[in-house]
Order: C-alpha cells, then sequence, then structure tokens
C-alpha cells in the first residue's frame, strides 16, 4: 500500500544543513493502524507530510497505492491527496470561510464531483455534528472543529487516512470522543490508517509502532492485528 | 512608578523594533501605504503650492501689476497727496492712459479711429513683458519720437516698421510692432482694433487729454514685500471712491474664479490622496495585527496588560508611519523635482519648486496622524483579545451581528469619532477652512457609513442565496462564500476599496465638471470680433456680409443695445439708494438689451426665466448689479428712455459669463417691454484669428461708424491659461488616482496571510492550482465589482455634493465613469490580489500548516 525508500529530508537553515530524515525504509500494508511515534523534532511531522504529497523528498521513492508519487508535479500530486488521501491536522485546518457542511463537502468539489450531500450528513451525523452543520468553525469548540475535519478526511473514501496530532489540541474528554471516532470510522472504512502521535492511549490501539529519533526508525513494533 | 512605566516604554521600544526587524518583507505594504499618502500629500501639496505660484504670477502679469486703479478724472490735491504717501511707503506706480484719436498714414490720407495706450517704458509694465517685433526692449522702441503699434494698424494703414504714423497731427516713427502686451485683458475696455503704444510724455505733448476730458487713467501698483495688497486696495477705496480697483487676486472675473476653484480643487485631491492612504494603514495595521493575534494573547498570558500591549504596536505603528512619512516625503520631493521639467514640456507651463521646511514637517505630522488615527481601532480591539487564543485559534472572531458588535464596542464609536474629527481637522487645515473641514469629514463619516451599510447588505444577500438559492458551480459558490463568513475581511476590505474608489472617482467627477464648466465658460468658440454701434438699418445687410466672409465660425450673435437709466427701485429714487463706489454707476444711464428667451450660457441663480413669447413687463438682473441693488425676483424697477418711463418686476437673476454677447448688459427686459425704444445693435462673431484684419478692413469700407473690437488674442490668452489649469488639474488627479491604486492593492494584499493558509488547506485537499485560481477570482472580481459599484455611486453623489456646496458649480451624474470603475476596480482588485496570492500559489502545503 505505502512503500517507502531511502527517504531523505534534508533543510537548509542559513549555510547549515539539517538532515531531518536520513534514508528511511518500510512498507505498510493496506489496512494497517499505524502509529509514528518519537520526540518533538524526530522528523516524524515530516514524515507523514511528505508521504501525504504535502513537501517534497530530497532523496528516496514513495509509492502510494502502487503510484509513484515522488517525481509529480503539484498538481498531480493534488490529485493524488485528493483521490488516496485523508488528513487530519493537529490545528483542525477549517476553511473559515465554509460551513461545517460545506467544509466537509470541499475535498469532493475541489475532485469535481457534485453529489456528495448525503455522504456529507450521514458523516456529520456519525461524528454527531449534524445539527450543527450550518455552522462555521468559528462556531465550534476546538473538539467539534476536529470531529468536522474527521468527517472532511473521509468523504472521499480515501484508501490511505493520516492524521498528525489529531488529539494534540484537544482537553482530554474532547480528545477520546476523537479518537474513538477515528478508530470507529477507519474500521468502518477500512482504510490504512497513518498515526502521528505523543498519545500513549492512541498509540495502543494501533497494529504498528514505528518511533522515530533524529529522522531514523529506531523502532517499528507490529503487534498483530488486522493488518500485521 | 513612573520609573516602571519608563522601564517598559523602553522594553516596549525593543519588542516592538525586534517584531518589525523581525520580518521585515511584511510591513513593505504598510510602509508603502503610508509613503503613497505621503507622497501624495507633500508632492500634490508642493505641486499646487507651486502651481498656486504660477498663478499669481500669470495673474500680477495679467494686470501687469498688483493694483490697479482706473479713474475717469484726473486725482485732485487731496488724492494726490494720498498716493504721494503711499510712494513713501516704498509702492512703486505708473500710469497708463487709455484713449482713443484719429490716426492717418500720412496727411490727405483717411483717417482710422486708433485706440491710444500711453505708459511710461521705464516702469511698465511691473510684471509679464511686451514682447516686440523686431525683438527689443519697451524702452528703446516707444520713445517721445517713435511708437510702437499693433499688427492691425500696419496691415489696415499699409504700413511698415519705420514708417511714419499721423497722431494729432504730429509724425511719429513706427518702431516696433506688439506681439503681447501682459495687460491687455485688463486694459479697461480699451482694446479696439487698431492700437498704438506711446509715452505719456508724447501723450501730452500732442494734447489729446484736455483737463476735465473722460480718458480712463489706469494708475499699476507694484508694492513691496512688507505691505499688503488689501490694506492699500482699501486705503485707495476710500480715498478714490469713484475708481475701478482691482488687485491681482480678482484682476479678471473667470480667472479669479478659476484660481479660486483650482486652489480649492488642489486641496481637495490632497486630502484624497491622504485619506486613501490613511485606509492602506489601517487595512495593513489590521492584517498585521490579525497576524499577531497568537503573539498578543501570549504576551497577555505571560502577564501583560492591554496597555502596554496596545503600547507595543502603538510604538510599531509609529515607527512605521514615520518611515513611510519619511520615504513619502522624499517621494514627494522627487516628484516635485521630476514634475517641472515634464510640465514645462508638456504643458508649457513654467513651474518654479517651491519648498519649505514647513511643508516637510506638516506632510510628516500628518503621515503620522492620520496613521494613527486610523490604526486606533485595530489597537483598540487589542483589549478584546483573550489570553485563551492561543488554545482556540478563531476565537478573536465574532460571531455577534453587526450591528451589536458596534453597540458594544463603545471603544470603536470614540476611535469613529476621533478619526472623523481627526480627518475633519486635517482637511480644515490643508484646506484653510472650517467648512471645507466640517464637510469633508461629514462627506467621509456618511460615505463609509453608507458603504458598510451596503457591504453589509450585500454580504448578507449573498449569504440568503447561497443558502436557499439554485446551486452554483463549486467554485463560484466556494468564491462567493469567501466573501459572507462571520469575522471576515470582506466588508472591510469593501469599504476601503470603495472608499478608494469614490475619492478617486469623485476627483474625477469634480475634475471633469469644472473643467466642462470652464469651457463652457469661455469655449473656442465664443466670439472673438465684436461689432459695435450697428444702426437698425445696416444690422441685415452687414451680418449678410459678414456671414459671407472667410473664417467665419458659427454663428452670430446680435443683441440690441437700449440706453436707458434706472430711476427707481420698488419705488425708492434711485438717488436715495445711498450707492457707493462702483455702484454709483446705475445713477448714469447704462446699456439694457432684451431677449425672448433665456440666452445659452446664462445660469439662473434665482427666479425664472420667461417664456417665449411673454408680454408681462418683465426684467432679468445680473448677480452683481442685483447685489447692489439689494433685489431679487418680484422686485420693481424702473426706468426712463427718453421721456419714455418703463417699469418692470424682476422675474430672475442670472450669472451671465462676460466673454458673450448675453453678459454684456445688466438688465435684460422681455422684448415687448421695450418695444419701440431706439436700439443700437452688438454683433459677435467668431472669426479665425488670421482672417480678423480682412475683416476689419471690409467692414471698415463698407461701415466706417461700426467700430470692430478684435477679441482674438485676449481670448486667445485667457484659453491659454484656462487650458493650463484644466492640465494640471488633470495632472494632479492622475497622480491621486494613482495613489489610491497604489493602496488599493496593499488593501487586497492585506489579506494575504488568510490566503496563504486557505491556499494550503485546498492544496493538502487535493485542490489543483486552476481550481484555485478559479476561487480566489471569483472573490476578488465580485469584490471589485461591487467595490466598484458602490464607490462609483457615491463618487457621483459626493461630487454633486462637493461641486454644489464648496466650488458653486454645476454638477451632474455620470453612468459611464461608474461602469468604468467597476471594471477597473474588478481588474485591479483580481490583479492585485493575483499580484499578492502569486507566491502563495507555489508554497508547499506543509510549510504553512504545520507551522501552527
Amino acid at each position: 500500500m505505502i512503500k517507502v525508500s531511502g527517504l531523505t529530508r534534508t533543510i537548509s537553515s542559513g549555510a547549515r544543513q539539517v538532515n531531518i530524515l536520513r534514508g528511511l525504509d518500510f512498507e505498510i500494508p493496506a489496512g494497517q493502524f499505524v502509529a509514528i511515534v518519537g520526540a518533538s523534532g524526530s522528523g516524524k511531522s515530516t514524515l507523514l507530510g511528505l508521504l501525504a504529497g504535502l513537501d517534497t523528498a530530497t532523496a528516496g521513492r514513495i509509492v502510494l497505492d502502487g503510484e509513484d508519487i515522488t517525481d509529480l508535479r503539484e498538481d498531480d500530486l493534488a490529485r493524488v491527496r485528493g483521490r488516496k488521501i485523508g488528513f487530519v491536522f493537529q490545528s483542525y485546518q477549517l476553511i473559515p470561510t465554509l460551513t461545517a457542511e460545506e467544509n466537509v463537502l470541499l475535498p469532493l468539489e475541489l475532485a469535481g464531483m457534485r453529489d456528495g450531500r448525503e455522504r456529507a450528513r450521514s458523516l456529520l451525523d456519525a461524528v454527531g455534528l449534524v445539527d450543527r452543520a450550518h455552522h462555521y468553525p468559528v462556531q465550534l469548540s476546538g473538539g467539534e472543529q476536529q470531529r468536522v475535519a474527521l468527517a472532511r478526511a473521509f468523504i472521499l473514501c480515501p484508501p490511505i487516512l493520516m492524521a498528525d496530532e489529531p488529539t494534540g489540541n484537544l482537553d482530554s474528554a474532547n480528545g477520546r470522543h476523537v479518537l474513538e471516532l477515528l478508530i470507529h470510522l477507519n474500521r468502518q472504512e477500512g482504510a490504512t490508517l497513518l498515526l502521528v502521535t505523543h498519545d500513549a492511549e492512541l498509540t495502543a490501539h494501533a497494529d504498528r509502532i514505528i518511533t522515530l529519533r533524529d529522522g531514523l526508525i529506531v523502532s517499528d513494533d507490529i503487534r498483530g492485528g488486522n493488518g500485521g | 512608578m513612573a520609573a516602571e512605566r519608563g522601564g517598559f516604554a523602553r522594553t516596549a521600544l525593543r519588542i516592538a523594533w525586534r517584531d518589525l526587524r523581525g520580518s521585515p518583507g511584511k510591513f513593505v505594504f504598510v510602509v508603502l501605504a503610508v509613503a503613497a499618502g505621503v507622497g501624495a500629500l507633500t508632492g500634490v501639496r508642493g505641486f499646487s503650492e507651486s502651481f498656486r505660484h504660477m498663478l499669481a504670477d500669470k495673474a500680477r502679469a495679467i494686470l501687469a501689476a498688483d493694483l490697479s486703479m482706473i479713474e475717469f478724472t484726473l486725482p485732485d490735491a487731496a488724492q494726490q497727496t494720498e498716493l504721494r504717501a503711499l510712494e513713501a511707503r516704498g509702492v512703486r506706480m505708473t500710469r497708463v492712459t487709455s484713449t482713443l484719436t484719429m490716426a492717418a498714414p500720412a496727411r490727405g490720407a483717411i483717417p482710422s479711429m486708433v485706440a491710444i495706450k500711453a505708459v511710461d517704458p521705464d516702469e511698465y509694465p511691473f510684471y509679464g513683458e511686451v514682447k516686440l517685433r523686431p525683438d527689443a526692449p519697451l524702452r528703446t522702441a516707444v520713445t517721445d519720437s517713435t511708437v510702437a503699434v499693433n499688427e492691425a494698424v500696419l496691415t489696415r494703414m499699409s504700413l511698415a516698421i519705420g514708417d511714419n504714423l499721423l497722431i494729432g497731427g504730429q509724425p511719429f516713427r513706427i518702431a516696433a510692432a506688439v506681439l503681447t502686451e501682459p495687460d491687455r485683458l485688463s486694459g479697461g475696455g480699451m482694446n479696439i482694433g487698431l492700437r498704438v503704444m506711446m509715452t505719456q510724455r508724447a501723450l501730452d505733448r500732442v494734447g489729446l487729454i484736455a483737463p476735465g476730458s473722460r480718458a480712463p487713467q489706469r494708475t499699476l501698483f507694484k508694492l513691496p514685500p512688507t505691505v499688503r495688497v488689501d490694506q492699500v486696495r482699501r486705503e485707495l477705496q476710500r480715498s478714490f471712491p469713484e475708481a475701478q480697483i482691482s488687485d491681482y487676486r480678482q484682476s479678471n472675473p473667470a480667472i479669479t474664479r478659476g484660481l479660486e476653484r483650482a486652489t480649492t480643487f488642489v486641496s481637495l485631491v490632497s486630502l484624497v490622496a491622504l485619506i486613501v492612504g490613511a485606509l492602506g494603514v489601517a487595512m495593513a495595521m489590521n492584517a498585521h495585527l490579525q497576524q499577531h493575534l497568537d503573539g498578543i494573547a501570549i504576551m497577555k498570558s505571560l502577564g501583560a496588560r492591554s496597555r502596554q500591549v496596545i503600547g507595543i504596536y502603538l510604538i510599531e505603528t509609529l515607527l512605521l508611519g514615520l518611515a513611510g512619512a519619511l520615504i513619502g516625503v522624499a517621494a514627494g520631493y522627487g516628484i516635485q523635482q521630476a514634475g517641472p521639467p515634464l510640465i514645462e514640456r508638456w504643458f508649457n507651463v513654467q513651474v518654479q519648486i517651491v519648498w519649505s521646511w514647513a511643508a516637510l514637517a506638516q506632510g510628516i505630522a500628518i503621515g503620522l496622524l492620520t496613521t494613527t488615527l486610523f490604526t486606533l481601532p485595530p489597537l483598540l480591539r487589542i483589549r478584546r483579545i483573550r489570553p485563551s487564543l492561543i488554545l482556540r485559534r478563531d476565537m478573536g472572531q465574532d460571531e455577534k451581528p453587526w450591528l451589536r458588535r458596534w453597540l458594544e464596542a463603545r471603544a470603536a464609536l470614540l476611535a469613529a469619532v476621533l478619526i472623523v474629527a481627526g480627518v475633519g481637522g486635517i482637511a480644515a487645515w490643508l484646506g484653510d477652512s472650517a467648512k471645507t473641514g466640517a464637510l469633508f469629514a461629514a462627506g467621509l463619516s456618511g460615505s463609509l457609513l453608507a458603504l458598510g451599510a451596503v457591504a453589509w447588505l450585500l454580504l448578507r444577500g449573498l449569504r440568503v442565496l447561497l443558502r436557499h438559492g439554485p446551486a452554483l458551480p463549486v467554485a463560484l459558490r466556494h468564491g462567493l462564500a469567501n466573501l459572507y463568513r462571520p469575522g471576515n475581511q470582506a466588508a472591510s476590505v469593501l469599504v476601503a476599496l470603495g472608499v478608494g474608489v469614490m475619492f478617486t472617482l469623485t476627483i474625477w467627477v469634480v475634475q471633469h465638471s469644472l473643467v466642462h464648466d470652464i469651457i463652457e465658460t469661455a469655449p473656442p468658440g465664443v466670439p472673438n470680433v465684436f461689432l459695435i454701434d450697428i444702426q437698425p438699418h445696416e444690422k441685415d445687410a452687414l451680418l449678410k456680409m459678414v456671414r459671407s466672409q472667410p473664417g467665419i465660425q458659427g454663428g452670430i450673435d446680435i443683441v440690441p443695445a437700449i440706453q436707458m437709466r434706472l430711476t427707481a427701485v420698488n419705488g425708492r429714487p434711485v438717488e436715495k439708494l445711498g450707492l457707493e463706489h462702483w455702484g454709483r454707476r446705475f445713477l448714469r444711464t447704462r446699456s439694457v438689451t432684451v431677449a425672448d428667451a433665456r440666452p445659452a450660457h446664462v445660469q439662473v441663480l434665482g427666479g425664472s426665466w420667461w417664456r417665449a413669447g411673454e408680454t408681462a413687463p418683465l426684467v432679468a438682473v445680473e448677480e452683481d448689479a442685483a447685489r447692489t441693488l439689494h433685489i431679487g425676483p418680484g422686485s420693481s424697477l424702473a426706468f426712463v428712455s427718453q421721456d419714455q418711463t418703463v417699469t418692470a418686476h424682476v422675474a430672475t437673476v442670472y450669472r451671465a459669463d462676460s466673454f458673450r454677447m448675453g453678459g454684456m448688459s445688466e438688465f435684460t427686459f422681455t422684448p415687448r417691454t421695450l418695444a419701440g425704444l431706439p436700439a443700437i445693435w452688438f454683433a459677435g462673431v467668431h472669426v479665425r484669428p488670421d482672417r480678423v484684419p480682412d475683416l476689419q478692413r471690409v467692414v471698415y469700407d463698407r461701415y466706417p461708424t461700426i467700430t470692430v473690437i478684435d477679441m482674438a488674442d485676449a481670448l486667445a490668452l485667457l484659453q491659454t491659461v484656462i487650458d493650463q489649469i484644466a492640465k494640471v488639474i488633470r495632472f494632479l488627479s492622475g497622480f491621486s488616482i494613482l495613489a489610491g491604486i497604489i493602496v488599493l492593492a496593499a488593501s487586497v494584499a492585506g489579506t494575504r496571510m488568510r490566503r496563504v493558509r486557505e491556499v494550503a488547506i485546498l492544496k493538502a485537499l487535493g485542490g489543483t492550482r486552476g481550481r484555485i485560481v478559479a476561487i480566489f477570482s471569483i472573490e476578488f472580481l465580485v469584490l471589485g465589482c461591487v467595490a466598484g459599484l458602490i464607490g462609483g455611486l457615491l463618487a457621483n453623489g459626493f461630487a454633486n455634493i462637493l461641486l454644489h456646496r464648496l466650488l458653486d458649480a454645476a454638477g451632474e451624474w455620470h453612468a459611464g465613469p461608474v461602469l468604468i470603475a467597476v471594471f477597473a476596480t474588478a481588474m485591479i482588485a483580481t490583479a492585485t490580489g493575483w499580484l499578492a496570492s502569486f507566491r502563495i500559489l507555489r508554497q508547499r502545503p506543509l510549510e504553512v500548516l504545520r507551522d501552527e
């Protein structure tokens, strides 16, 4: 499903070169729930960004669902993202100009599809926000915004779902609610789930835990489950 | 406490400086907005100052003096003492005598009537220059035995330079031809075709001016810088009650009106540039604070008080304002430096740079003041930023309705009042008139309210449409949705853009109307040749002959003149009205005329003109006469002509243009009222300038008693001045419009940070660049169209108010410019939107999104 080889990301900060990722190799089969953990600055968010095609690698290759995305042009990358990846950000990243429902519908519309109102409604229902479909992000709490973001991530039934610290900005009660929804929805949709997190509770549900330190994989712990 | 405050001031300054230095690129637009406003202001101010000097110079040249006094009698002993006292104060004066006499090329030849202008060539003219052919100083050409003549004398009398001319029986050698003389327009009505310039001593020698003669004496005064022109004018008015006194500030009514309007207009142009710049500052500062919400929340959560945070950002504002003001002043100076050569080449106007430290300081002070004023609302909003913002990002955006937010925000209301008062004060300072300031402030707040209301209505309407209307294409819906989200910047961008459009378009409409007005007052086709003293039996044959002449352009204006004397006003004998000075002219016989319908180019000020065929005895009165006699519509006037008394009611008070035939009389009657009274006729016709001498010859041959007055060169001079005024006004408007565009661009670009984030999100969700371009283009287009429409409509209203209230000119509605404004604003908004968003599109989503 996801195949990574020799993945390197270097940024230059002034005259200095900083190696954020130093040649990672791994494969993730379809349907697996992978938690990527590591200390702050270990490169886990950079890795997720590269896998989602939100950033370009310095060296190495990434193959998503059989498609090599390494050398794709900007717009092609965007299409791949739209088709294959649902993404949940730590700070929700809803479009403030659009209502909850419109935010959920956005990936669908960006992909050029018109009919998705039913699915958007059912997803909002699944995250418990169907009565707030016409509210704007500013009118929602952080937990509610993240639930909208979850619904949005699933709208196109992506084969891969990526989440970057999805509960990082939420209190524990809201965090737990979002986490439960994420896992529940993922089970229901059967997507491959990549999760960057600090949260021990989150990792406890994962099939596999990849631990990063200083841009290298220091442990890759497969614990059975559905994909393993 | 004071020490603590001083300590914090230093800390605040340090934090502000660090913040500014940390991201210099971000502040380019803020500084640019201030610089644009201040640059426009100082440039325009300096420019207008230079222009005013140029006009003042020209005005003096038109009079050839600072002050001129025309008397019809020689000064008595007391008056001579008064003149000597003035001389003792350093006032220079010289006499110019105008009279009519006959002259002939040789003994036995047919004499012609010539206008003599006797001057003292050592003194005359005080300003301007007499240009001669062959080129020579006046004092060497015009001596006690030589004269200078105009070209018409040479043509008409078949003379050449060097020939003799007999004046009063005495021979004078023609030393030169007069090409131009500065004071032709103000020469006291003696601009008759054939003109001879000679010395005062020569005039005395030929004995044309007998004691008691009514030849007009014009005395020109040149004042030393220490003597005020209005003071001398008052003194002269007291000692010479019968004299006609004018000074360079009003040497000719048309030019004076032009100058006054130009001055007011130029001040308005400066103000507009200033306001547009200040709005740019507000927009940019608002965007800047939006980006710093987190930082402010963090500072607050670390214990900073609102006042301290406001202090930091106030210091930033002042630093940015100062930087902008300095750049602006430098730019304004550069514009001024570059201006005059350009102006000289394009407009043939010599503009001298007038530059003062006071203007410089004024530019900087106004730059700082407006920056601070307009940044007050966003700065005050700092108080409402809660530390909890760091936990919940978008909380700064309020979801309450607009009106309640306004009512709750007393600080914002206070800031609004301060801004309006401050702008009014600055306007009053710049326009040098409290009325201008008040009107400007009222206009500004009125239009802000109107713009705000329309913006609110529009956003509401869009919301309803999007929610309940038909399904729209995604890009369109998304683009429109961008306009109406709660707490968005669309409303403020709309207001800022709208105001920018409104002001720039107001300038255009005002300028257009003014230029139109000036051209209407003295259009190129006005009569340049007047035929005077036409007997009724000569009229038809003369008109027929004139019409058949080459070079006649347009029709012939012809009006009758009837000699009448005013005897009573509202039943009171005119002698008992206590008329003074020039008003005493009503005691003498005056020329009046008749008209069946309102003559073209006559403006009705009060009452209404009669309908054609009116039988009632009615009279229309020119505004100056009405003012002097204290009469208005409904008053009754009694006149006497020969032994016939005519009583008529005033139907209307009008303003006439003195260059038209209709404007030559102060009283215009219905034809029936004066039927049967003896009339002579005056005709005016526009003749191609090179054909004027031919026309004069033809008319003189057939009708020797008809005097042909050549106004062609007089009007050409006036036309030149008017053209120059119009051109400079256009140039200044263009400058201000340019400043407006820069600021509009800055205000659109002010929403850049929001867009960076949205583009990143859209990309992360699979949006291609094409789709994102479509979404944002629609937003920019709609924003631009609406701002253009509102601004255009308000500009028409605003311009009309200005024209009526301040400039005393007629306004009209312009639909074309509104359409152009809509289109241009949409294009500008889209272009600037994309100029600012260009880099955004190339940015990788992760760079933006992981920054959170």
